[in-house]
């Protein structure tokens, strides 16, 4: 039996060091990396399941093409007929329209390694293309954090053990993030309490010592609320004056009404003054910003609220206190290939950006040229993405699409040439979490499953074909391997961070960031103006008709997917895809729903069915839908950005949706 | 010395993750239907429940062809030469520990994982537990006044007495919304 | 020579003329080698009285009495006057009493039994003269005992290892059976059947676990004194007997095991334990390798005995218990309310008395006259409010089919305490 280390690549708070054994080439177990400090040599479920999703026998595994797109129709092709079929399509558009322009990529966290920024290096490589750019997980935050603090950063998660008083708003680590839990039941046992804020009565929440049910969208105000209450009690931090903003956001509390704070948020004065005494008399308290709070309109707002209550109640700069997030550590690294220098354009100077928060719509609108060839590497846009109508609509407008995946996705699907990916035990790669502060290598452990390969090996043998049919076509360096990448993002910066002496060191096991992140002492109170929309806002939407879409859909992530991957795990997942609408037990009796019942959920975007399940402890205003790869709730999605140029995440909770039950129509 | 091996469940710290689940799949390659180890939730919370290794095995009375056997440190085997597949045992035991795994039309169940612990090293499910909602004790020299034989879901354990000890939830503070009863 | 030498020799010489070991201590210590009873003997012989030593429930285990069994009461104390640890009592034996000076056995001070010295006549006994022989000899019991009790432990781990494997089922073959009992004797050739001893409510952070080797020890004294030769050990919270099965023991004479086993109860009742000893009975299996099923039916007989009060409960006589134990229980209680469950609604309803009146009923076959013998209850009392019991049941208790479900929820009631 032989060990390699890898690392869980997928979008996740984990970024998990794994431990592969193999047998023959087979890989047969895997278990957690007792090296790595944040994970202690525990996987999560999905992870225990990986010995079953490399050996899935629904894999891809080998490069397809749909004679008519959609028929599923499908021919199996050899990758040199891939190559070939794409590289000529490249260079057709490229002499149709004198640039690349019309040919465009859409990648985003489906595996995170740094070595699969290929697909961005491959595109830079061949000149000015149509490029996404964003994220639409968490920019609202990023920009909120980086607001408050100057920089987008987040302490160390180990550290949470030694926290006297954990407030958690909107996360749900025991489903999303399970690693730290431990640290929070260590904290607890040393006297710690927990504390939950959440709409949803969470697998965590019913851990807490405390849990506060708020309504979605408001945890500005109940922010807010607290702090006010902090100032009455004179409980606040002596440095407060010295930060940005204090005047204004002292003048923004003063004038808070905290009644209407308890209408808006649903949380009694009297609990708002019990958050208060917690928050002011124990030390240190540790704030978590959950991902959940920035998943609306108001996220920004909320998350800058919240780190000013914990400036204001002086436990920012305090150890074992401050405020997490997620952090960008990966901006240490030198980032080659996601860097690679854009190949010159005669005319013109440099790539279309497409804000990937709202790509479909932006994408389909372009001209001069339009866009005809779409790469979707990393993600299923026709399963996640908002504005599904709208993907179809832009589907049509394409000449190629190629999507590389590991399984058949709905995208997949709606494509023409189907590639497959390697799985991370197939590849080399260098992993950088952005919860925990620790780097890992990704071994290849095993052979290639059937012809998969990865996003790099794609990117060299890809470019190689364009610069044999025309050369000098592209500039990426494909007689570069994949250690030779892993090495160049190692440089002396990044070894004196990590303690490192060169690549095998990390072979040895996960290094943690030694340096500790600067913190800045400097701070921002949250903008006055800011308040003042927020609450102008909030006060006009219980003014006016009532809604034809009375209730709010909440979509976050379930235990045993992330979106859709691993919906296809039968460890995980025995049962096929099904799309679970949760609906408060009053809300559905007087709807007539009953458990297990077919109803349909629908709005101005569209309708889907799905199977209804009573939860008795849902606001009546609010419900529960999973995610699914087929079916997928974000058909009702939206677009809701109003500005297309502010950087911002997707609003996924800001869809209103109505229900019926199909019994009488 | 008498030893017996059992687990010892903190209901208040599962968070029903399923790691010690999927990680038992990891260790055993259990056929698709056969769940040694099997993560419920009730609205009490949640419960891992795998074969207790009983001190009065039900399944091994039951059995026609004598195909249990009780280890010395109390771990009960199957042995799958024996098995017929009558199923007799998946009856008479109150924990759905024995699986019938219809592609070898025989019944399987937790082992323990002896051939770890056999190696010093945990059973596959205690060692996935990040929490320590799921620990491994010596019944036979474990006592804390916290721990109870019984918790909300578990079947009477009077006949089979299992090998497994509980932690119960403990009492939290929670403010819920007050809905207004307008709509 | 050399001087070493010399010294050595000067030095034994001292030593012979110095430290003289009495020749009475000497003859005690070459009597213990013929066990507990050559103690006993040689103290007798040179103190002139009958010597009686007992374990610390006043068993006898050995006595300067030719005799194979002897039984002692032990009952009058008497004020101890002196500071010594003598203490006077008086001894029955066979009927008569005799005064008696009694004396502890401790190990490592934990009292391990008694050291009896019997006056047979009259007069002033001068106890004090003797204190320093018997504190001796009381000692040299102890380290006999211990002894004893070390070489047992010994082989008995490996007879533990042997007998657990047997309970487990875990020979799968008779032979290796019949090899292993071959060492300690035990003829596996025959058939056997298991008897579990226990006590209710058995709490093992408590004294409880003591008390268990209580009932081992009376279990064990219990066979020998009816010459059953019987396999006995202590598994945790339980004493196991595997009992041959022969014309003592004829499980076809269901009274003579059971007098044996109320024997053992009732021992079991004038010693710390009072009444929690309970048992359970497993069925008689002639093949060894099948010899677990007993036991695991004389665990299940135990339990479900405790449910249903049943003092000796065999596993052969337990019938529709043996199914509805183990079945789901919600799926039982809603079977339990579909049959009774009006009834027991109107008796809450009513203050009424009626569940206990067909549980009276039933447990005599629904004989009316023995039912309201039973109940101190008028025949045409009995007759109206089993009149009224179909009214609110809606079935007819004559017909056999209602009368089984009703027996059957009643069992369900019992069992799971609803």
């Amino acid at each position: 039996m032989q060990m390699f280390r890898n690392t869980c690549p997928r979008n996740c708070y984990g970024t998990c060091s794994m431990l592969s054994y193999t047998e023959n080439g087979k890989l047969i177990k895997v278990a957690g990396d007792p090296m790595h400090g944040f994970t202690q040599g525990h996987l999560c479920a999905k992870g225990y399941a990986y010995t079953q999703y490399v050996y899935n026998p629904l894999r891809l595994k080998y490069p397809m093409m749909q004679t008519k797109r959609g028929s599923g129709n499908w021919v199996r092709i050899s990758w040199e007929e891939a190559y070939r079929i794409i590289a000529e399509k490249i260079i057709e558009l490229y002499d149709r329209y004198g640039s690349n322009l019309a040919s465009g990529y859409n990648k985003f966290s489906g595996n995170l390694g740094l070595l699969h920024y290929a697909v961005e290096g491959m595109f830079n490589s061949i000149g000015p293309h149509t490029k996404s750019f964003g994220n639409l997980c968490l920019a609202t935050g990023e920009q909120a954090v980086k607001e408050s603090f100057g920089n987008l950063h987040s302490p160390v998660p180990e550290e949470m053990a030694q926290s006297k008083m954990i407030f958690i708003w909107g996360a749900n680590p025991a489903v999303t993030n399970i690693h730290q839990m431990k640290f929070i039941y260590k904290a607890k046992k040393n006297g710690g309490k927990l504390v939950v804020i959440d709409p949803i009565y969470t697998e965590t929440a019913s851990k807490a010592d405390l849990y506060i049910q708020i309504k979605p969208g408001t945890d500005a105000l109940l922010a807010l609320g607290i702090a006010k209450c902090l100032l009455g009690l004179d409980q606040i931090e002596k440095t407060a004056a010295e930060w940005n903003g204090w005047k204004d956001y002292q003048q923004v509390l003063k004038r808070l009404n905290l009644a209407t704070v308890a209408e808006k948020t649903g949380v009694s004065i009297e609990t708002i003054q019990e958050l208060a005494a917690l928050y002011g008399e124990i030390k240190p308290v540790t704030t978590w910003n959950g991902l959940g709070i920035q998943r609306n309109k108001y996220g920004g707002v909320s998350i800058q609220a919240i780190n000013s209550l914990a400036a204001l109640s002086g436990n920012l700069h305090i150890a074992n206190g401050g405020v997490y997030f997620t952090h960008s550590n990966y901006e240490d690294f030198p980032m080659n290939l996601l860097n690679f220098p854009e190949k010159k354009h005669a005319s013109i100077k440099s790539s279309r950006m497409i804000n990937c928060a709202n790509f479909a719509m932006e994408a389909k609108n372009l001209q001069d040229p339009p866009l005809k060839l779409l790469w979707i590497a990393s993600r299923s846009p026709l399963s996640q993405d908002m504005n599904i109508n709208v993907w179809q609509e832009l589907f049509k407008e394409l000449e190629l699409i190629v999507t590389v995946d590991l399984f058949m996705t709905n995208t997949a699907k709606h494509s023409d040439i189907v590639l497959p990916a390697a799985s991370h035990f197939e590849e080399e790669d260098l992993n950088v979490g952005y919860w925990h502060h620790w780097l890992s290598i990704n071994q290849k452990a095993i052979p290639s499953f059937y012809e998969t390969k990865s996003d790099l090996m794609i990117a060299r043998e890809l470019t190689k074909k364009l610069n044999m049919l025309r050369p000098g076509f592209s500039t990426f360096p494909y007689e570069l391997e994949p250690k030779d990448w892993i090495e160049l993002e190692l440089n002396e910066k990044v070894q004196a961070l990590y303690g490192l002496k060169s690549y095998t060191s990390l072979v040895d096991g996960p290094k943690p960031r030694l340096a500790n992140q600067k913190k800045n002492k400097h701070f921002s109170f949250i903008q006055v103006d800011d308040v003042k929309t927020m609450l102008h806002s909030l006060l006009l939407e219980t003014k006016g008709e009532p809604s034809p879409y009375p209730f709010r859909l909440l979509s976050p992530q379930t235990l045993l997917k992330i979106h859709s991957q691993f919906a296809l795990i039968s460890w995980l997942n025995p049962k096929p895809d099904e799309t679970v609408i949760e609906i408060n037990n009053k809300v559905a009796e007087s709807l007539g729903i009953n458990d297990g019942e077919k109803v349909k959920i629908h709005n101005e975007n569209g309708a889907i069915i799905a199977k209804a399940c009573k939860n008795q402890h849902l606001p009546h205003g609010v419900v529960l839908v999973s995610q699914t790869g087929e079916n997928s709730i974000n058909q009702l999605i939206g677009s809701q950005l109003q500005k297309q140029e502010e950087l911002s995440s997707t609003h996924f909770y800001d869809c209103f949706v109505s229900i019926k039950s199909l019994k009488h129509p | 010395m008498s030893k017996q091996l059992g687990f010892l469940f903190n209901a208040d710290h599962c968070i029903g993750c399923t790691a010690c689940e999927i990680a038992c799949r990891n260790e055993n390659h259990t056929n698709r239907n056969v769940r040694w180890r099997k993560v419920s939730k009730s609205s009490e919370g949640f419960l891992s429940l795998s074969c207790n290794h009983c001190n009065s095995p039900e399944c091994s009375r039951v059995c026609p062809e004598n195909a249990f056997m009780k280890r010395h440190d109390g771990i009960v085997l199957i042995d799958s030469n024996l098995c017929t597949g009558c199923r007799l045992c998946i009856t008479a035991c109150p924990y759905e520990a024995p699986q019938f795994d219809y592609e070898t039309n025989k019944v399987s169940k937790c082992q323990m994982c002896y051939p770890r612990q056999d190696q010093g090293l945990l059973p596959a499910c205690v060692d996935a537990c990040s929490t320590e909602a799921l620990q491994l004790v010596d019944l036979e020299n474990f006592y804390d006044p916290q721990a109870v034989s019984s918790i909300f879901g578990i079947p009477d354990i009077r006949i089979t007495q299992p090998s497994i000890v509980f932690y119960p939830i403990s009492e939290k503070k929670r403010h819920f919304l007050v809905e207004r009863s307008s709509n | 020579m050399n001087m070493n030498r010399f010294m050595i020799e000067k030095g034994m010489n001292e030593l012979e003329e110095r430290f003289i070991v009495p020749e009475l201590i000497h003859d005690l210590l070459i009597a213990s080698h013929e066990g507990l009873s050559g103690v006993a003997m040689k103290l007798s012989e040179v103190l002139s009285v009958p010597i009686i030593m007992t374990d610390s429930l006043y068993h006898v285990l050995a006595s300067s009495y030719k005799r194979e069994s002897l039984e002692i009461i032990v009952s009058t104390f008497f004020e101890n006057s002196t500071h010594s640890e003598f203490f006077k009592c008086t001894l029955t034996i066979d009927g008569e009493d005799y005064s008696a000076y009694g004396y502890p056995l401790k190990l490592s001070s934990q009292n391990c039994g008694y050291l009896f010295l019997l006056q047979e006549t009259e007069g002033v006994f001068p106890i004090e003269d003797y204190e320093a022989i018997i504190r001796y000899g009381a000692s040299l019991t102890t380290i006999t005992m211990k002894q004893m009790e070390d070489i047992k432990k010994e082989s008995q781990r490996y007879k533990d290892a042997f007998l657990f494997d047997l309970l487990y089922g875990n020979f799968k073959n008779n032979d290796d059976i019949l090899s292993y009992g071959a060492i300690w004797k035990w003829d596996f050739n025959q058939p056997h059947a298991i008897i579990v001893l226990s006590m209710t409510e058995y709490n093992p952070y408590s004294e409880d676990r003591q008390l268990i080797n209580s009932l081992l020890y009376i279990t064990e004294k219990a066979l020998a004194q009816h010459g059953l030769e019987t396999i006995v050990i202590r598994k945790q919270s339980e004493v196991v007997a595997i009992l041959p099965v022969n014309d003592k023991t004829t499980f076809n004479e269901n009274e003579k095991l059971s007098d044996f086993i109320s024997y053992i109860i009732k021992q079991a009742k004038n010693s710390p334990i009072g009444n929690r000893a309970a048992c359970g009975v497993g069925q008689v299996y002639q093949n060894p390798s099948e010899l677990f099923r007993s036991y695991q039916e004389a665990k299940v007989a135990f339990e479900i005995g405790q449910l249903l009060k049943i003092e000796i409960p065999y596993f052969n006589d337990l019938g529709l218990e043996r199914i509805l134990y183990k079945h789901d229980l919600q799926d039982l209680k809603e079977y339990y309310y579909h049959i009774l469950g009006p009834l027991q609604k109107y008796d809450e309803t009513q203050d009424g008395d009626l569940t206990f009146t067909l549980e009276s009923l039933a447990k005599h076959q629904f004989d009316l006259k023995q039912t309201s013998d039973a109940i101190f209850l008028h025949r045409n009392t009995l007759r109206y409010r089993i009149k009224k019991i179909e009214e609110i049941l809606e079935v007819k208790l004559d017909d056999i089919n209602n009368r089984l479900n009703i027996v059957a929820a009643l069992k369900i009631k019992q069992l799971h305490k609803i």
